[in-house]
């Protein structure tokens, strides 16, 4: 041997090789993530404090506050409906997680006790989770067209809502899109759930039984708490989702009027509808405004996944 | 505290339609040893056991011989498919687990992981409406016990096995049950662990004296831990009996070779009668003439000379540098385990495995066996064991 080499530097080498051979598969995905994530958001914040907008053709300029001012305002369409919005999302994100979760949770537990037609229901439930949002939106809007849709009218026989214009009746409109989101998503957290199920030990549904547990009492001390860990991803998921609530609304409003997005009286406003709104027509500030919105909303989630994972970890 | 009756206990598991339409114009097969039937497999059939009150049964056999599934529909965890199971003189075979009052300890613990140590003892008692202040009492009371109390708000996974076995078995004591029943609560535990266990059972057997029904793979703790052990081989009882008469007067070969380590020593050999009329075994060159005991028991069964396994403990062989009726073999492994050796010998076309006890040995003896050395070795008519070469039954008990 002419040279010793040093063991540790050698080391150290062999792995940056081996890591090399990962990081360089990793590049790909790094290199788009940067372009189409990473760079539009911190461009977004940066333009939130800006006046751009659709027209501004580069003569852009730094304003500070004044966008997140004015839509927090309440003064001027824009912010009347953004803070319209938010509210909208005050009915709609406790409601759609609390029936779609419940619903598909019920679910997974009477099929847990079934043993034939399992595979059929599972499909039969997940077959809406297929179809994009706006295909789902479509078709329930034609169900409930005023009397003649499938739905409506056969609700119209029944002596329920006759006449009534099920997608643009405040009232009615709002429960649609919670109906419809729930109807596309309820096939995905059932399968979540039911994979959760079949993890937990048959050993401990025994023991249970035996300790003198009943089916319900099994659900509520076995099941339920051995499920944590999905129902967070489950409910994390369906937090972020339900905040950005677009598709169904937009189909179900949409009247080619970006005035008009949101139906009457912005009955089924949500921020994002607002935000594209304010693009496309927010002539002054517009995609100032937007961004901004959007910034708006970002902290939103942020702040409600941060409240999740510490309640999380209080608890487990 | 209860006596536990089984009287003609089966369990089929059904076959699947597309077994049924094959097995139609099949002959009965056998799958795994087990007797297939046109109704489905028979995991357990003809089960019939009384235990006494305060008694403790060790079911006992290799894996898939049926002593889970007996004890899982002692438990009502699984459906009985014929006979009648009674606890306290009541018939239980519809009668839903939680009303049996039995407790459970499994095999993986089953311990609730995301209640403390604590709440898993205090379950049942929960469910069944008792006070707090009681529950709080007997929980308390079994942790004491079971050497757990410093434990109580701990979370099973933060436990060792040896700890959560204790809190599994805890968990069956608060509830006071009539029965206890133990499903191999010791086979995850490494091999100290499950000694030390095994000692601490018997110390709580004698502190909670209730009936235990305990299974087991483990010949060794069937031996020590119970009053009476059953010994099961593919769905049927083999034997039944106290751990001496099971050790002294196996039923038939199976239950010979499963009881006792190392392994009873088998061998083709001649039944004959001298012309005495003394019955003796002839192997190889050794005439040995069976004690006065095994010749009573023979002669009953009026048993003809014939060609036999015998059956010879390695604990009962005895080497000899001289003599009459000597075996003779070759060393082949030769096994130090401190108190004793273990040496496996080649003799003929079987293998023998003889204990040499160190306690009197030479230093130089000890060192003796190397491989290769032949070796002669005798053993007495009282320790012989004759089986059937055709049935494995014990020619001696037959009837």
């Amino acid at each position: 041997m002419r040279s010793k080499k040093n063991p540790v530097k050698k080391e150290k080498n062999l792995k940056f090789q081996k890591y090399l051979v990962n990081y360089l598969g990793l590049l790909p995905f790094f290199v788009l993530f940067v372009v189409f994530v990473l760079y539009p958001f911190f461009y977004g914040i940066v333009m939130s404090f800006t006046d751009w907008s659709v027209s501004s053709r580069g003569n852009v300029n730094f304003v500070g506050l004044e966008n997140y001012k004015y839509v927090l305002s309440g003064v001027g369409t824009s912010s009347v409906r953004f803070l319209a919005s938010l509210k909208n999302l005050l009915i709609y994100v406790p409601l759609t997680l609390l029936i779609g979760l419940t619903l598909s949770l019920v679910l997974a537990l009477i099929l847990s006790q079934i043993k034939r037609g399992y595979s059929f229901f599972r499909g039969a439930w997940f077959a809406p989770y297929v179809l994009p949002l706006f295909i789902c939106a479509g078709i329930w809007q034609w169900f409930m067209t005023t009397n003649t849709g499938l739905v409506a009218s056969f609700f119209a026989k029944l002596g329920i809502g006759v006449g009534v214009d099920w997608s643009s009746t405040a009232i009615y409109a709002i429960f649609l899109v919670i109906f419809i989101d729930v109807w596309n998503s309820v096939g995905f957290n059932f399968v979540m759930i039911s994979a959760g199920m079949k993890d937990i030990s048959p050993e401990l549904y025994e023991a249970a039984e035996l300790d003198g547990a009943s089916t319900i009492q099994k659900m509520r001390y076995i099941t339920i708490p051995m499920l944590e860990p999905i129902l967070f991803v489950v409910i994390t998921y369906g937090f972020v989702s339900a905040l950005q609530v677009y598709d169904i609304p937009w189909i179900l409003s949409g009247t080619g009027d970006y005035n008009n997005i949101g139906g009457p009286g912005q009955c089924m406003l949500f921020p994002v509808m607002e935000m594209v709104r304010n693009i496309y027509l927010g002539a002054n500030s517009g995609l100032g405004r937007a961004t901004a919105e959007g910034v708006i909303l970002m902290i939103f989630i942020m702040l409600i996944t941060l409240v999740q994972f510490k309640v999380r970890k209080k608890r487990y | 505290m209860a006596n536990v009756s089984l009287k003609n206990i089966q369990k089929i598991y059904p076959n699947t339609d597309g077994q049924k339409k094959r097995a139609k114009n099949t002959e009965p097969e056998h799958k795994h040893n087990l007797q297939v039937t046109a109704d489905g497999i028979l995991a357990v059939q003809n089960f019939n056991l009384e235990i006494a009150d305060k008694e403790f049964v060790v079911l006992v056999g290799p894996s898939g011989c049926g002593k889970s599934t007996t004890l899982r529909m002692i438990a009502g965890l699984e459906e009985i498919s014929g006979g009648e199971l009674y606890i306290d003189g009541k018939l239980m075979n519809d009668v839903a687990p939680k009303d049996r009052d039995i407790a459970m300890v499994f095999q993986n613990y089953a311990l609730y992981p995301h209640m403390t140590v604590y709440e898993n003892m205090a379950f049942s008692l929960k469910l069944s409406k008792l006070p707090k202040e009681e529950i709080d009492r007997e929980v308390k009371e079994a942790a004491a016990i079971l050497d757990i109390s410093d434990y109580l708000d701990r979370k099973p996974k933060a436990l060792s096995g040896g700890q959560r076995q204790r809190v599994a078995i805890g968990r069956a004591i608060v509830r006071n049950p009539k029965v206890f029943l133990m499903d191999e609560p010791l086979s995850n535990l490494d091999a100290k662990l499950r000694n030390q266990m095994r000692a601490e059972l018997i110390k709580l057997r004698q502190r909670i004296d209730t009936t235990f029904i305990y299974v087991t793979h483990d010949q060794t703790e069937a031996m020590t831990l119970g009053d009476r052990i059953v010994i099961m081989k593919d769905g049927v009882i083999q034997q039944i009996g106290t751990p001496q008469q099971v050790y002294d007067h196996p039923s038939n070969s199976f239950v010979a070779g499963f009881i006792g380590v190392p392994q009873m020593n088998f061998y083709d050999a001649e039944l004959v009668e001298d012309a005495d009329g003394k019955y003796a075994v002839n192997l190889e060159q050794a005439h040995i003439v069976l004690c006065d005991e095994k010749q009573q028991n023979l002669k009953a069964n009026a048993v003809q000379p014939q060609s036999i396994t015998l059956g010879v403990r390695p604990e009962h062989i005895v080497l000899k540098n001289g003599g009459d009726n000597l075996i003779h073999g070759t060393v082949d492994v030769s096994e130090m385990m401190g108190s004793a050796i273990h040496l496996h010998l080649r003799t003929g076309e079987r293998d023998t495995i003889i204990i040499v006890q160190t306690m009197n040995m030479k230093k130089s003896d000890m060192a003796g066996f190397e491989i290769g050395k032949p070796i002669a070795f005798s053993f007495d008519g009282n320790v012989s064991h004759i089986f059937s070469k055709q049935t494995g039954g014990n020619l001696e008990f037959l009837n």
